[in-house]
């Protein structure tokens, strides 16, 4: 049982990352030594190399950040609106669209942050259902204005019958709302909505089960194509079973009725 | 403007409002889940495989018609919309009058059933029915009665066991995909029109991310061929019934039934939504099952084909295409007042429907 105060800790912990951070950011190596037995070579100058690759590695996504994120060219208060503004987030084209998309086009070391890679995906594909779903709802925003722009006009129309109650008018509403929304599930602006928006939810759902899929493979967990792999199996295995185990059972129907009927 | 309303007749309304609401705040407090049960017609559970299970129904009258009827719904939806309540039921009705009857009830299939495909169904599980059916009653062909879905399971199964079968009646069933009459009213054939927006790839990509056809989609897409009834479904719908035990006790039974949609098993669903809903096999000739084209000429015994009048989803064209594709001139049309579930539940079509299909099941048994 460890007696040190917890405040001590803390501040232990915290020391050594500002040491740590400190040293990264003037391109030196660690401030502490390396666990276990040293590598072969000049251990200063290997530190060395890898923080120039981490410092030019960090300038080259910094660089596109500032591209994407900024006509200025800098992290200005624009910017991070920008950044943390959920709207922005669904438009079409924005600032931090372009820059996602060149961020998940960044500096790759082969197989690593494989899995990294594959959450930017579905980042970006989760804008592009944004996007698709909020070109869906334009499209049926576009049908309830023209509702209302008929509803209005039946509703000033002087040669109409009278409407003497409220339902009366309720009902002449949601006439014009269902005429509407027909007319617009059959448009060819609708088709196209929906079926993109379908396929960018689908390409999503399907990028997102790449994840859980690798989630599952760290943590030893069956995956979901794996599983679907075996209930195929299964499903073969059933219809072989069926295939043999009919023609055993399933004598003709009158004939032996007949037969059994004869030997009684 | 038009709106000219009497402030004195704007206050009854208002009056007859909240006494709406009252009775019907009552009314909804009393009533239980029993109150609300569905598909409760007395059967018994006659064979099983997987998730399938075939039911035969308690006789309630002496038998009149000499062939037992098979049941067969599809696996959009299920079979209890034919035997919703007591009195708009189509099995009580064909029960009273003597027919012996069993259902098929495809279960509530699951992602491990995502690779079931309409072989599966056809020439599998409804053929072990027919076979039981068969063997118990030492007969050699069993009448069919198939529903929309099912229709064209039985279509299909007619055409290729057409030596078992002795009738088929159909029921809403789709047979032209494509078919729609020029002055049909613009909700028709939504579902066609949306099925042909879609590549066949996206077919494929949808059941990949979800396995199966989902449910709760379907129930979507047939909530937005009414987009202003479904939007309202609950308000004003539910306000327009709440007051009269009866209405109100139909409402909720329906919404059980409309809630009660399964998944449908993902290949299956493809063979369904690419084969049939897109390129139109079945009237082509083209569609085929486990490799072998389906023949409808092969279609030899009697046919009864209903459709209703007013059916947004299956539009009595697409059902009225199979006259000249089958191989039988013993062929009936009986068209129904009323929308596609409409022809089961609506209290108009009760007694016609019943009535009718009895009428020509026992001339043909």
């Amino acid at each position: 049982m460890n007696n040190d105060s917890p405040n001590d800790w803390l501040k232990f912990w915290s020391e050594n990352q500002k040491s740590l951070f400190q040293a990264w950011v003037e391109g030196k190596p660690p401030p502490f030594a390396f666990r276990g037995e040293a590598p072969a070579g000049d251990p200063f100058k290997q530190a060395d190399q890898l923080s120039d690759l981490m410092r030019e590695s960090m300038s080259q996504w910094a660089n596109f950040a500032k591209e994407a994120l900024s006509g200025s060219g800098r992290f200005d208060a624009e910017a991070m609106k920008k950044l943390f503004d959920p709207a922005e987030w669904k438009r079409a084209g924005s600032a931090f669209d372009m820059g996602l998309e060149k961020l998940t086009e960044g500096p790759s070391y082969a197989t690593l942050w494989d899995l990294d890679r594959k959450m930017l995906n579905v980042q970006k594909l989760w804008m592009e259902r944004a996007k698709d779903v909020e070109t869906y709802w334009e499209v049926v925003q576009g049908a309830w204005n023209r509702a209302l722009e008929r509803f209005m006009k039946s509703m000033n129309d002087s040669k109409g019958e009278p409407i003497t109650s409220g339902r009366q008018m309720l009902d002449l509403w949601l006439a014009c709302a269902n005429k509407a929304l027909v007319e617009m599930h059959r448009s060819p602006e609708f088709l196209e909505a929906q079926r993109k928006m379908t396929r960018s939810s689908t390409e999503y759902r399907l990028a997102e089960r790449e994840i859980a899929e690798a989630f599952c493979e760290m943590h030893h967990i069956p995956t979901r194509t794996e599983m679907d792999e075996m209930q195929r199996t299964v499903t073969e295995l059933r219809r072989e079973l069926r295939a043999l185990k009919k023609p055993k059972e399933k004598a003709p129907a009158k004939a032996p009725a007949k037969e059994k009927r004869r030997a009684r | 403007m038009r709106v000219k309303v009497d402030p004195r007749e704007a206050m009854k309304e208002f009056t007859e409002f909240s006494r709406r609401m009252q009775a019907g705040r009552e009314l909804l407090d009393k009533t239980k889940d029993k109150d609300v049960q569905i598909a409760t017609t007395p059967k018994r559970e006659v064979w099983r495989e997987d998730k399938t299970v075939l039911y035969h129904y308690t006789p309630t009258a002496k038998q009149t018609v000499k062939t037992p009827v098979l049941v067969v719904y599809g696996l959009v939806g299920r079979y209890t919309m034919a035997d919703l309540q007591e009195d708009r039921s189509l099995i009580r009705n064909l029960l009273a009058q003597g027919v012996d009857l069993y259902v098929v009830d495809w279960g509530t299939p699951t992602r491990s059933d995502r690779w079931l495909t309409l072989e599966d169904y056809i020439d599998g599980y409804l053929d072990d029915c027919v076979d039981f059916i068969r063997e118990k009653h030492r007969i050699d062909q069993v009448s069919l009665l198939g529903i929309c879905e099912g229709g064209v399971f039985t279509t299909c199964y007619a055409a290729r066991q057409p030596k078992k079968v002795k009738s088929l009646t159909l029921t809403i069933t789709p047979i032209d995909f494509h078919a729609s009459a020029k002055d049909a009213p613009p909700h028709h054939g939504l579902i066609g029109l949306w099925a042909r927006s879609m590549s066949r790839n996206d077919v494929d990509r949808l059941i990949e991310a979800n396995g199966n056809l989902p449910g709760e989609l379907m129930s979507f897409v047939f909530s937005m061929m009414t987009p202003v009834n479904a939007l309202t479904k609950y308000n004003l719908g539910l306000f327009d019934v709440m007051d009269d035990e009866k209405k109100l006790l139909n409402f909720l039974r329906m919404e059980k039934w409309l809630s009660d949609r399964p998944d449908h098993p993902g290949e299956a669903a493809k063979q369904w939504l690419k084969d049939l809903y897109q390129d139109n096999q079945l009237v082509k000739g083209d569609f085929k099952l486990g490799g072998a084209k389906v023949d409808l000429k092969k279609i030899t015994m009697p046919v009864l084909n209903v459709f209703a009048e007013e059916d947004h989803i299956i539009p009595p064209k697409s059902t009225q295409a199979l006259k000249p594709l089958i191989g039988t001139k013993d062929y009936t049309e009986l068209p129904l007042p009323g929308g596609h579930v409409g022809v089961f539940v609506s209290g108009k079509s009760q007694g016609i429907l019943g009535k009718n299909i009895y009428g020509w099941l026992k001339k043909k048994s």
